[in-house]
């Protein structure tokens, strides 16, 4: 937390999503740090120590996703992890998505009601 | 014609090029029987060079047998298939050269079989020949090659070589050709229809490749719009609502095309297997998920969804990766087809050891004339309350195909005018 708000870390290599991830939770009042990469990310999340992570994890670089969620839990990482899901990946991800260490999935695009009431819930939960 | 020896290029004559009774040893005239069953047993091109491979060694001196197709009408040869004793091969599949001017145009020319008796000295006369260097790199001595007709159309060469020098007469070069009239016809329809099968793999990656490319930005316009449409950007008159509303459903459409052309390009991408997992919560693993990506189509069109399925469902055993695309198919079907305010009952349960799940949705349906061709691949309805509903004609075709991989069963009912359903079951392990 940082000024009694909580701290959400999205990451996604596209742009666009990330603008709009923010609009949705700063107006919510949440703070969004962000990154575009999972080495990026890592980085941030060791500075910004964020409540709350979102990654694609179908960016780019093949396996940089599920890399990084390893990697959080390496670091004995506590603040719920949601991955994203694009339409098509069906047969390539895994619905058993508890087994990669995440707490849940949102689809691409993100519905912001959804997005919201999931982040209410979580965090209300851990605080 | 005469055999001199000496002469390092010889063509057979065509009177003589053909196998005429008596000529062949009994040995030869077993394998060309064999070669015909083969053939008329539609063996594959792989099977028939091995067979021929192991029996030419046999009677008589062969360290390698390749098939060439022509290809580009008649301007290049290519190497197809290639069987040899030894390793490695420098002039192996895939291997292309030009006709124009080359020796081997003179072998299409004349339609007869040629043996060179000695390529290391071929090579000293044709310096230029790159495929004869190749292949006395490696250790290829005496080269004996004939042509594959269909119908008097020559449409590839068949390749004998060994490792010794003068390894070839005539009475070879005859039983040869008797082979490759046999194989002509085989060669060709095989060899197109690998070409068929290459293509239409080229062509679904394609669309793999495209509609990916598309994902992404559609997904980021719809996001957007959202964000306009909940007022995140500021309030929006009605009129700006509506349009963004337009918008929303024709990138909505986008997204449900781009999914089921992933779907399909991946199916067809490779052979469609259900990786089977037991113990498989089919609430919380393939409805709920699947509900989620139909959830605003639903909205979209004020329909209402009753589930029947027991609180205590087993768990079953599924690929529920798969499964989930064939559940939001149908539901999505459901939710395009049905009556605007209409109802849509989801089904499943466990009986008599199968799983078995169904999406009845009220709206126009479709005759029983219609319903046999459902489950085709780009099968469309020719419905006409159902004319200005657009769609890929893969979504049930993808849904035949996972159910199909699970061993299971997926129909179509319909009272024209009142109801659809589709329902599919999947057997369980006792």
């Amino acid at each position: 937390m940082q000024n009694g708000k909580f701290v959400i870390l999205y990451i996604d290599d596209d742009q666009d999503f990330l603008d709009a991830v923010r609009t949705i939770l700063e107006s919510a009042g949440y703070i969004m740090v962000e990154a575009q990469s999972a080495e990026a990310g890592l980085k941030v999340y060791k500075e910004a120590k964020p409540d709350f992570v979102i990654v694609d994890l179908m960016m780019e670089e093949v396996d940089a996703g599920t890399t990084f969620v390893k990697e959080l839990r390496a670091l004995g990482n506590k603040a719920p992890i949601y991955m994203l899901s694009s339409v098509g990946d069906s047969l390539s991800t895994s619905t058993d998505y508890t087994a990669l260490g995440l707490n849940g999935v949102f689809q691409k695009p993100i519905d912001p009601n959804t997005l919201l009431s999931v982040l209410k819930a979580k965090l209300k939960k851990s605080k | 014609m005469a055999i001199d020896p000496d002469t390092l290029v010889r063509f057979l004559d065509p009177a003589d090029a053909g196998a005429q009774p008596g000529v062949l040893s009994p040995a030869e005239t077993q394998i060309l029987e064999l070669i015909n069953r083969k053939v008329a047993a539609a063996e594959s091109l792989d099977e028939l060079l091995a067979f021929l491979f192991d029996r030419l060694r046999e009677i008589s001196p062969c360290d390698r047998v390749s098939l060439a197709f022509v290809e580009e009408n008649g301007r290049r040869l290519v190497s197809h298939r290639t069987r040899a004793t030894y390793e490695p091969l420098l002039l192996g599949n895939g291997y292309a050269a030009d006709l124009a001017g080359s020796s081997l145009e003179t072998i299409l020319h004349r339609g007869t079989p040629r043996i060179i008796s000695d390529l290391e000295r071929y090579l000293e006369q044709r310096p230029k020949s790159a495929s004869t260097r190749l292949l006395v790199r490696e250790g290829v001595r005496s080269n004996l090659t004939c042509p594959l007709a269909v119908e008097g159309r020559i449409v590839g060469l068949l390749f004998r070589s060994s490792r010794h020098a003068n390894a070839y007469q005539d009475r070879h070069a005859r039983f040869q050709t008797a082979i490759a009239e046999r194989l002509g016809q085989a060669v060709e329809k095989a060899w197109r229809i690998e070409q068929l099968t290459a293509a239409n793999k080229a062509y679904f990656e394609m669309l793999g490749f495209v509609t990916h490319e598309l994902k992404s930005p559609v997904a980021s316009m719809l996001m957007d719009a959202g964000l306009l449409m909940n007022g995140y950007l500021g309030p929006l008159e009605a009129k700006q609502r509506e349009k963004l509303a337009s918008l929303t459903r024709k990138g909505e459409y986008l997204l449900g095309l781009v999914q089921e052309y992933l779907d399909l390009a991946r199916l067809e991408g490779g052979e469609l297997k259900a990786r089977l997992r037991p113990d498989i919560d089919f609430q919380t693993s393939v409805v709920e998920p699947s509900l989620e990506l139909v959830r605003s189509q639903l909205e979209n069109k004020r329909m209402e969804l009753t589930r029947s399925i027991p609180p205590d469902l087993p768990r079953v055993t599924i690929d529920p990766d798969l499964v989930k695309i064939v559940m939001v198919n149908l539901l999505s079907n459901a939710a395009k087809y049905g009556f605007e305010g209409g109802q849509i009952l989801l089904s499943a349960l466990v009986s008599e050891g199968q799983l078995r799940v169904s999406v009845r949705n009220d709206g126009p349906g479709f005759s029983a004339s219609h319903r046999s061709g459902l489950f085709r691949k780009f099968s469309r309805l020719d419905v006409p309350a159902l004319r200005k509903e657009r769609g890929t004609g893969v979504g049930l075709y993808t849904a035949w195909r996972i159910i199909q991989a699970h061993g299971g069963r997926i129909e179509a009912k319909s009272e024209e005018g009142r109801w659809a359903e589709f329902s599919y079951s999947i057997p369980q392990p006792s």
